[in-house]
């Protein structure tokens, strides 16, 4: 207890507590008394705890003794302990380091503490937070964004190699010796060669075989889905139509054939054979089915279903008569059987419809209509053009040869849609050695010519000249195709086609005529003739070759040879051109050339360019003409803008008063000159924006109301009035853009998936850090390392 | 003037059978089409008139409750489940198709404070009168009692929940944030500062780990699961009432204010916010993210919804029905195509996302279209007939006389502020940032 006490004094001496405190003994006294006071209470001492000494060190036990003898041991004290040192070295070491070294500072207030904390944690997540900043960024400037995001993991999946490997097995024995025998089998040597023969090609040539399979490949592709599409329609015209075409493909087919491979010819000749004599043996096409009963059963009362069976009888016909007959078709066995025949020449189904007057497609019809008339127009058109040898970019040996033979293009151009391009195409070897064939035949298609020139050589003025030079270029056009197509053959078809057009023509004529006379009854009958030519100019445009016909067929009985009347009719008709409203050339618009792309093949479009220029421009003049026949445009456009003008000009201040200086009142003159000179404020000259500018009238003053519609400050993304301007001037519509790139331009900002969850972003989008990188790499390294020792 | 009509072969424009494609023969020639400028125009202010036309973004509402409605919880994995609790401790969960209630539980005595589904949505876990119970999904056969799977008494007050399906526990607040799991029985861990009741809490949807927390005490406060417990604390002007995490954005989050604001603050720096949401009328009292990050929903005390895009200033869109009361929960469908409302009036609504959109599968050219007209409205949006149909919205009469009265009260404190800044030493009233004006502090 003593000791314990004690303590303490010399503890709050050290401390610098040096107050008069009750001493414990004291207390414990006090106590002890005040206890006493009351005997009957025991009172149960607090538990005591006993330490030794206060101050504990684990280096040595706590004695009274030490602690009686009041002074401390320091650290200076344990100096002398080692007796190698001197006392008073150590002791000065040891004073040193204490003047160095600092206490410990206190710890911080748990408030403070956790601020600190804080700070550090705050700090560690906003590190962590960053590593997104370059997602959102992206993100944020893609310009679509595709929601659920597609997941990253599924595709690592797939592609680890790991997993890839597993699926491969070893080969079972009884696979092996299946591999062993199928490895010596004919067709894998087979293959084994082809494969040696590719190793030995180069690179180069490797990659284009490559090509050009996979050109196949694509094409027979494109193919087989057309085919499909083709399958899939269920139009029997259609069908009917494309069978048609295969037919008449085959024939030509043949054809060549004969030329070329007779052999194969006769074969193909046989099958022919044989396909007719299925034919005559099934009871197809002969009026016995189902259909052509209920037909026959409605004949009677229906023309319609009479012609129907009446056809298919025909076909049959068609389809069992000897091959020869087909082969040799002349002009002379067209025109016989120009109705039942009608798979055999296009042509000739345009003459039937041109015949019956009626078709399915009216353009077929009218294009048929032109092609006729462009036929003889080009005809006599051609002729007197060689004569004066204008056309100089004919082949010199076939001028040489033939004087004539600027006529066969355009005749080659009639026939051009009748007959594919590949077709008319034969060796030019061939040709010359028919030439001297052909002379005679020429010269008689000459005379033919010429006569077709008596009859048209003025409808030639009377057709439009649009067509004429749409004719021109064609003429340039055919002088390639020339080259390729054998004249012999040609003449044949033009002899053809003439005959059928003029029979057509008259026959068309006729009805024509006698429907006037139920009408009119001679009443001034070329009158009439005239405007109904007009008329129809009028209403389409690309019936004037068909109008020329109606015109020619104007007043003439029957026949071939009425072709005088026809003449007259032109004269007159060009009389009345003539009357008609012309436009001044001079105050014609000049526009650009722009070339159309004419049905007729332009074969040469590298001919002289300064003609075809000429000629365009003929073409554009009288397209105007056309165009605007009835009024003057460019007269009517200058007034128009003479009133602008006159309108945009300010007017005149007037200052004068009336009765200043003069005289004021009815009857009074005019200002005097000074009057005018001096108080008459003229209004300054500007110069209009459209002075130098005669196509246009430019409107320089302000319309408010468009003012509203308009921006009045530049928009947020944009800096510059140019940016914006062109930005608003680019179309993204479907109309203006193709397919792609409307897709492109309308493509929503953001696309969602209907009906599916969006899941927030995952680490799996995070770009992953070098470390991991290191990581997977490190095992490679090793390898190799064990790879070089 | 005559004019000649051109004819044209019938097959070079019909295609042949239904299946075919669309022969389309176009010249792209930009001399050809001298008007494509003004032809665009007028299709973009047909666009948006059109578009005007067909905003009908009320599809329904689920009736139900017997009290207003204080929780709503998305199902995490299917888009047609919703669970909504009210102040008489009532949990409906609504069948969206058929807008039916399928099952309704008495779940606690009090109101309820909060509903969560779990990860797959198999369990959900209510709060209410100082427990957590957590019950089974599955709809209990015929009779069988409907019983919680697990509950646990708080010692703590309750008032709102978050469950992190990617972190697989769930928080609650109150007087403390507690982290719970779903198998204990105690709090694995308990976050404090300050004194002040926690009345919302929200997991980070990307970075797990982080919790946000607001406090009564205007606080915005965060907390770090892992080990360091709370770390940041934003002090604002007014009282935030909730807090909405950018599920595609780690870092972005925006607060619901008691001041008509919203704020969309960066949690790296978060000195001054990266915008500013005006437009309501009245306090904000909730606000939830669309799962793609780009806009969020807003109900406010002055019965409206507002849709704003995450960084704009202005709402796109103001929703408002007669009868809707003050809103007091929003949600965004998980499909981006729906928004949720619950209001005092005890009705649940279900909007369209955006207004005009048609619902449905669309056919493919129809789907064009639509990308065209967005197209040339966002195209032509500056031009100001377009933008003037683009922006016009009709609202109740109320909400337009205290937008205005608003508006005034703001150019008026802004005129005097300068006006402050003008009669005094310069210097002396700084120019301070809308973004940081309502920003108390930061610690």
């Amino acid at each position: 207890m003593a000791v314990n006490a004690k303590n303490v004094k010399f503890q709050e001496e050290e401390e610098g507590f040096s107050d008069e405190e009750v001493s414990e003994d004291v207390h414990q006294e006090l106590v002890n008394a005040v206890a006493n006071l009351y005997p009957g209470k025991k009172r149960i001492d607090p538990a005591k705890f006993y330490e030794p000494a206060q101050n504990v060190t684990e280096f040595k036990i706590a004695t009274d003794l030490e602690e009686q003898t009041d002074d401390k041991l320091t650290v200076v004290d344990l100096a002398g302990a080692d007796e190698r040192l001197s006392r008073r070295y150590t002791a000065n070491k040891i004073r040193n380091s204490l003047k160095t070294s600092k206490k410990l500072p206190k710890p911080l207030e748990r408030i403070e503490e956790q601020k600190i904390e804080r700070e550090l944690g705050y700090d560690k997540v906003k590190k962590q937070l960053n590593k997104w900043s370059s997602i959102v960024e992206r993100n944020k400037l893609a310009s679509q964004l595709v929601f659920p995001l597609p997941s990253t993991q599924k595709i690592n999946e797939k592609s680890n190699t790991y997993s890839f490997l597993t699926t491969f097995k070893e080969p079972t024995e009884l696979e092996k010796e299946m591999a062993k025998v199928l490895d010596q089998s004919a067709i894998a040597q087979k293959e084994r060669k082809e494969e040696e023969k590719l190793s030995k090609l180069t690179i180069e040539e490797m990659i284009e075989r490559r090509n050009m399979t996979a050109k196949m490949r694509a094409r027979e592709s494109y193919r087989i889905s057309k085919a499909i599409r083709q399958n899939k329609i269920k139009s029997k015209k259609f069908h009917r139509i494309l069978k048609k075409d295969k037919i008449k493909q085959e024939l030509k087919d043949f054809e060549k054939l004969q030329k070329t491979d007779p052999e194969a010819a006769l074969e193909k000749l046989e099958q022919i054979e044989r396909a007719r004599a299925e034919e005559r043996i099934s009871l197809r096409h002969r009026n016995t089915g189902k259909w052509a009963r209920s037909k026959a059963i409605r004949a009677k009362y229906d023309t319609e279903a009479r012609i129907q069976l009446a056809e298919q009888l025909a076909k049959s016909r068609d389809l069992t008569r000897k091959i020869k007959d087909i082969n040799n078709s002349s002009s002379e066995d067209e025109s016989e059987d120009e109705n039942t025949d009608e798979e055999n020449n296009r042509s000739k189904h345009i003459k039937n419809v041109n015949e019956n007057g009626t078709s399915d497609n009216p353009w077929v019809s009218e294009y048929s209509q032109f092609l006729d008339g462009y036929k003889t127009f080009s005809t006599e058109n051609t002729d007197p053009s060689s004569d004066k040898g204008t056309n100089q970019s004919v082949s010199p040996q076939k001028n040489n040869e033939n004087k004539n033979l600027p006529f066969t293009p355009s005749l080659n151009v009639t026939d051009s849609p009748s007959k594919p391009v590949e077709d008319v195409e034969l060796d030019i070897h061939e040709n010359q050695s028919k030439e001297a064939k052909n002379k005679d035949r020429t010269s008689k298609e000459n005379k033919d010519g010429s006569q077709s020139e008596d009859e048209d050589e003025q409808v030639e003025e009377a057709i439009n000249i649009d067509e004429s030079n749409s004719d021109d270029d064609d003429d340039d056009g055919s002088k390639s195709s020339r080259k390729n197509a054998s004249i012999d053959e040609m003449f044949d078809k033009v002899e053809e086609v003439l005959k059928d057009h003029v029979a057509v023509s008259v026959k068309r004529i006729e009805s024509i005529l006698k429907n006037d006379n139920d009408k009119d009854e001679d009443k001034e009958r070329a009158e009439n003739g005239t405007k109904n030519f007009e008329f129809k100019k009028s209403a389409r445009l690309h019936d004037i070759d068909a109008a020329l016909i109606e015109v020619a067929d104007e007043g003439i009985s029957s026949g071939l040879n009425d072709l005088s009347a026809l003449k007259e009719k032109l004269n007159l008709t060009e009389n009345k051109k003539a009357k008609e409203p012309q436009i001044d050339p001079n105050k014609l618009i000049t526009v650009k050339p722009q070339k159309l792309k004419s049905v007729l093949p332009d074969l040469d479009e590298k001919g002289d360019d300064s003609q075809e220029e000429e000629e365009e421009e003929k073409e554009k003049h009288l397209n105007l003409m056309e165009a605007f026949a009835e009024d003057d445009i460019v007269d009517q456009f200058r007034e128009e803008k003479k009133v602008e003008e006159k309108k945009s000009k300010g007017k005149e201040i007037d200052l004068t008063m009336p009765g200043w200086g003069s005289w004021a009142g009815t009857g009074v003159e005019k200002k005097s000159k000074r009057k005018t000179r001096r108080f008459i404020v003229k209004f300054p000259k500007v110069p209009r924006k459209d002075k130098k500018k005669p196509n246009v009238i430019i409107n320089e003053d302000p319309v408010p109301k468009l003012r509203e519609q308009l921006v009045s400050e530049l928009p947020y993304p944009f800096t510059s009035v140019k940016d914006f301007e062109a930005s608003i001037r680019a179309p993204i519509g479907k109309n203006w853009v193709t397919e792609k790139g409307f897709k492109k331009l309308t493509a929503p900002p953001v696309v969602t998936k209907m009906g599916t969850i969006i899941e927030p972003m995952d680490g799996s989008w995070l770009v992953n850090k070098p470390k991991k990188r290191m990581n997977n790499n490190k095992p490679n390294v090793n390898s190799k390392k064990k790879k070089v020792n | 003037m005559k004019v000649k009509v051109l004819t044209r072969n019938p097959d070079d424009y019909l295609r042949e059978t239904k299946r075919d494609i669309h022969k389309v023969p176009r010249n792209f020639d930009p001399d050809h089409h001298p008007f494509e400028g003004a032809r665009e125009y007028v299709r973009a202010l047909n666009a948006v008139k059109l578009e005007k036309i067909y905003a009908k973004p009320f599809v329904g509402s689920l009736d139900g409750h017997s009290e207003g409605i204080s929780a709503i919880a998305k199902h995490p994995k299917s888009l047609s489940v919703v669970a909504s609790g009210s102040h008489d401790g009532e949990v409906r969960f609504w069948d969206l198709p058929t807008r039916k209630c399928f099952r309704n539980i008495q779940a606690h005595d009090d109101s309820v404070k909060g509903i969560a589904y779990t990860k797959l949505g198999e369990r959900f876990i209510t709060i209410g009168d100082k427990t957590i119970k957590i019950w089974n999904s599955k709809v209990p056969e015929y009779g069988e009692t409907d019983m919680p799977q697990f509950s646990i008494v708080s010692k703590a007050l309750l008032t709102g929940l978050t469950y992190s399906p990617r972190y697989e526990k769930f928080a609650t607040c109150g007087e403390k944030c507690q982290l719970w799991e779903e198998e204990r029985n105690e709090p694995i861990t308990t976050f404090t500062w300050g004194v002040d009741t926690v009345h919302y809490i929200a997991f980070n949807p990307i970075e797990t780990y982080l919790i946000g927390a607001c406090a009564d005490d205007r606080s915005i406060t965060f907390y770090d699961t892992r080990d360091s417990g709370p770390i940041r604390k934003l002090v604002l002007a007014l009282r935030t009432n909730q807090i909405s995490w950018n599920p595609m954005e780690a870092f972005h989050y925006t607060v619901a204010n008691e001041d008509y604001n919203l704020y969309t603050f960066d949690m790296r720096r978060m000195s001054s916010a990266v915008k500013v949401h005006k437009g309501h009328i009245s306090a904000v009292i909730s606000v939830d993210y669309s799962p793609t990050g780009l806009e969020f929903v807003s109900g406010s005390y002055d019965r409206t919804l507002r849709i704003f895009p995450a960084d704009k200033m202005n709402s796109r869109e103001v929703y408002h029905t007669k009868r809707m009361q003050r809103i007091s929960n929003v949600s965004w469908s998980l499909d981006n195509k729906y928004i949720l409302s619950t209001s005092d009036e005890m009705n649940i609504r279900l909007w369209k996302a955006r207004a005009s959109e048609k619902l449905g599968v669309l056919p493919p050219r129809e789907r064009a279209s639509l990308a065209y007209n967005e197209a040339l409205k966002k195209k032509y949006q500056a031009f100001p007939e377009v933008r003037k149909i683009a922006h016009f919205r009709h609202v109740p009469k109320y909400i337009y006389s205290a937008s205005q009265q608003i508006r005034m009260m703001r150019t008026k404190e802004k005129r005097k502020e300068s006006n402050r800044r003008q009669h005094s030493k310069p210097g002396t009233v700084p120019f301070v940032s809308e973004a940081r004006k309502h920003i108390v502090k930061e610690e």
